[in-house]
């Protein structure tokens, strides 16, 4: 009989836990779980009656049958809805919002190396040349705004615009730049600014989602579906996404030998053993599922009609430029000033293609970018007249911006000039600018340096934009939070962000 | 008693030299390092008067929030780096190790102003660290202040040419639950047996608030004047009211015209004409009217215009 050999572990892990005996195990497990046990009873001991450092905690909960129900917002609200713009690619602040003269004097010639000193670039190297604004610009509107000649049609609303000259991020490549600036943070799993809202404030037409994307150019913005995705929050409150081209919203159309009645009596057994599980499970998001299968029911009759800009008369189409069943920018935006006018709580609009490397003539500052200007620039000019003359832009906050900035200095990838004029990511100084619901409008915040490359003068980071949206929404941003993973979760994150009164009417 | 007289010489003579060295001493202090001069002269007790500035004072409303924000976390209460607090114009006029920080009048000269100037690979560039540069305004306020002469007690309208101040920072005060309560209960019942019979249609406009907002857009043509009437009793509470889409007529002005603090009215796609108008006289916060689609004649929105109302008809 051979005595069984003792295994020697390969590694230090393994050894410690081979050296873990039982009785160490019981010892130390006790002592751990006491912990844990203070740990929970602390917080209603420590806590209790203590108001935490912004006051106590606004109360979000609604009856699981209808997640989307309407709540008030913290303080009186100088906007009710939001249209968001996103300029997937990051539009050139120095070809459209920040005229920079002594950029265009000092075009062709070398960087100084005082720009290049401790950066990271994505395609920039060596010594690239200065570039020069590639359009001219001209002062419009009583605000005196500088404005270049690839906008025509915005200039003409720039006394309802508020520009921020001073935007900064802390992410240089798409993704995780689109993630910072849509849900808070560069990481996967966080909420976007739609979903927070419509947690917040829930939204007022039932049959209508309270979150709708919509998207336009070539590409899908690039990281894609997680920037219109609920993270942490219950699914409910996640982007819907519709279209502008064919079905509007996909599979909600009953097939063609299905009637409503027949879709009803399906629905309701359908909740039946959906209501069992959620009884035996517990599981929230069960739930979810039962309001969303309603909401969809529901949405069948009212989101055709919302969705279907052929009902507008001609004039409005052409003031958009937009052709029913197209796809286009122009026929999103027209699709927007009709969903918020049906109180639908926030809408997403995105285009990609505003990446001008240069790198190709669709990415070239001298072609591609010419025809996004001209794509985009007479619609959202007449989404802002449009809401104007219809009373919503008082209280429906239009934000126009992309994820960073570009650089001064023209690309130069693997050091070679380029056939195409393009510039790189630059995350230190960007534009965004916003109208309506209580900013500030004809005005300009922050200033670039003289060669726009970084902020010299009130920069706002990401988390303070989305204080000052959450703001005018009526929320101070600390309290507008969700508990997860120990931590009251908020769409600003856990650094200090500000209003930026500077913005406020 | 010659020799007591050479002795009591002497001592006077030793005394007279220890003196003459401290007063030299303090001379050279006082020379290279004032602010150290007056530390001692504040230790010794010889009524040094720490200068103060005036609340309303150039230095307190637009020089001191600056130094409070960009300098007093390494120049303050907390850290006094280089012996330099920045956090009262009294320390500000002390000086550090290094000396006064400020020559009145004189702000080439002085430390509070050149330093702000130094390219940030100048390791004596001010703030330090990673801490951006002050604003090209907020140098500009600090340099006019000290030009001005650098006192607590010049007037903000006494120095010209200082940009234009930053907005006040936005402060969001927690509001007070029982107090919010006290002001809805008058119309608690009432609008809770409203609700009730208008699902979704009536809300308070804020947490914080007992203010409403009615919006009978969703209930569309099966709200009617009689509808109307029955919110009557929530009408003075009432700041926007959206009744587009329904079968409202020129027969509410009486009903409308109690809704006296409205602030926002949406008439849109709606029978009413300009007889309903009229109810707007009575409405002196009203700031903001929509009437798309309606029967109201373009000279009476000429009219309410006129009078400073924002009137939305998409005609224009």
């Amino acid at each position: 009989m051979t005595r069984r050999r003792i295994p020697v572990p390969d590694t230090l892990a393994d050894s410690t836990l081979a050296d873990l005996k039982r009785r160490h195990f019981l010892r130390q497990c006790s002592t751990g779980l006491g912990a844990m046990f203070l740990g929970t009873l602390a917080h209603p001991l420590l806590g209790a009656g203590k108001t935490p450092a912004h006051g106590g905690r606004l109360d979000f909960s609604r009856p699981a049958s209808s997640p989307l129900s309407p709540l008030a917002p913290q303080f009186t609200p100088r906007a009710r809805r939001v249209i968001y713009v996103h300029m997937a690619g990051a539009p050139s602040n120095l070809e459209l919002f920040d005229y920079k003269p002594e950029l265009a004097r000092q075009d062709g010639k070398d960087c100084p190396q005082s720009f290049l000193e401790g950066k990271s670039f994505a395609f920039i190297s060596g010594v690239p040349k200065m570039l020069g604004p590639q359009y001219p610009f001209a002062q419009a509107g009583q605000s005196g705004a500088w404005m270049s000649d690839q906008v025509p049609h915005l200039t003409r609303h720039v006394d309802k615009m508020c520009f921020v000259r001073s935007m900064r991020t802390d992410q240089f490549n798409h993704s995780p730049a689109q993630l910072a600036v849509q849900t808070g943070s560069a990481r996967l799993g966080h909420p976007s600014i739609g979903s927070w809202v419509t947690y917040g404030l829930g939204t007022e037409n039932q049959n209508l989602p309270g979150f709708v994307v919509l998207k336009s150019g070539q590409n899908s913005p690039d990281a894609g579906k997680p920037l219109w995705g609920s993270g942490f929050l219950p699914s409910v409150y996640q982007g819907v996404e519709c279209r502008s081209a064919g079905e509007p919203i996909l599979y909600l159309r009953n097939p063609g030998d299905v009637s409503r009645d027949q879709r009803r009596a399906m629905l309701d057994v359908l909740d039946r053993m959906n209501q069992r599980t959620a009884s035996e499970y517990g599981d929230p998001e069960t739930l979810t599922r039962i309001a969303q299968y309603e909401m969809a029911f529901r949405m069948q009759t009212e989101a055709a009609q919302v969705l279907d800009i052929s009902r507008e008369p001609a004039h409005v189409l052409a003031a958009y430029g937009a052709t029913p069943g197209d796809g286009s920018f122009a026929s999103n935006c027209l699709i927007a000033r009709r969903l918020v006018e049906n109180d639908v709580r926030f809408v997403q609009l995105y285009h990609w293609g505003w990446d001008s490397h240069g790198a190709a003539a669709a990415e070239a500052l001298n072609l591609g970018f010419k025809d996004l200007c001209r794509e985009t620039d007479q619609p959202v000019a007449a989404l802002l007249a449009d809401l104007d003359q219809r009373g919503l832009l008082d209280d429906t906050l239009v934000v126009w911006g992309g994820e960073f900035g570009r650089t001064p200095m023209r690309e130069n990838r693997g050091g070679q000039e380029m056939r195409y004029v393009g510039r790189d990511h630059n995350p230190n100084a960007f534009t965004i600018w916003m109208a309506g619901g209580g900013v500030k409008a004809g005005t300009s915040y922050g200033e670039t340096d003289e060669m726009g490359y970084e902020v010299v003068k009130d920069p706002v980071q990401i988390r303070d934009l989305h204080a000052t949206m959450l703001y005018l929404l009526g929320f101070d941003h600390h309290r507008l939070n969700f508990p997860f993973q120990g931590l009251d979760q908020k769409l600003t994150g856990v650094e200090h962000a500000k209003v930026v009164a500077g913005l406020v009417a | 008693m010659s020799r007591d007289g050479a002795e009591a010489w002497s001592v006077k003579r030793y005394l007279l030299v220890v003196l003459l060295a401290t007063l030299a001493a303090l001379g050279t202090v006082a020379w290279a390092r004032p602010s150290m001069f007056t530390s001692i002269v504040v230790v010794a007790g010889l009524g040094y008067h720490r200068e103060s500035a005036l609340p309303d004072s150039f230095y307190s409303v637009r020089v001191a929030p600056i130094l409070e924000e960009q300098c007093a976390g390494c120049h303050g209460p907390r850290l006094q780096r280089a012996r330099l607090r920045l956090d009262t114009l009294g320390d500000v006029k002390l000086g550090g190790k290094n000396g006064a920080v400020v020559k009145a009048g004189h702000p080439q000269e002085s430390e509070l102003f050149t330093r702000l100037l130094l390219p940030k690979s100048d390791k004596r560039a001010m703030p330090a660290g990673n801490k951006p540069p002050l604003s090209p305004d907020e140098i500009k306020v600090i340099e006019l202040w000290i030009a001005s002469g650098a006192s607590g007690r010049t007037a903000v309208a006494a120095i010209a040419g200082a940009p234009p101040p930053p907005p006040a920072p936005i402060v969001i005060a927690n509001f007070d639950a029982e107090a919010v309560a006290r002001a809805r209960a008058p119309l608690k019942d009432a609008l809770e047996s409203l609700s009730a019979r208008y699902p979704g249609a009536i809300a308070y406009l804020s947490r914080d608030s007992a203010d409403l907002s009615v919006d009978a857009q969703r209930l569309g043509a099966a709200f009617t004047d009689a509808n109307l009437a029955e919110l009557a009793p929530l009408a003075a509470a009432v700041t926007r009211l959206d009744l587009s889409n329904t079968a409202v007529t020129d027969g509410a002005t009486a009903t409308l015209a109690a809704f006296e603090r409205l602030e926002t009215l949406r008439l849109n796609e709606t029978k009413v004409g300009d007889e309903l108008l009229s109810a707007t006289a009575n409405l002196r916060n009203l700031q903001s009217l929509t009437v798309i689609g309606t029967r109201v004649t373009p000279d009476r929105v000429a009219q309410l215009r006129q009078k400073g109302l924002r009137v939305h008809d998409a005609r224009d």
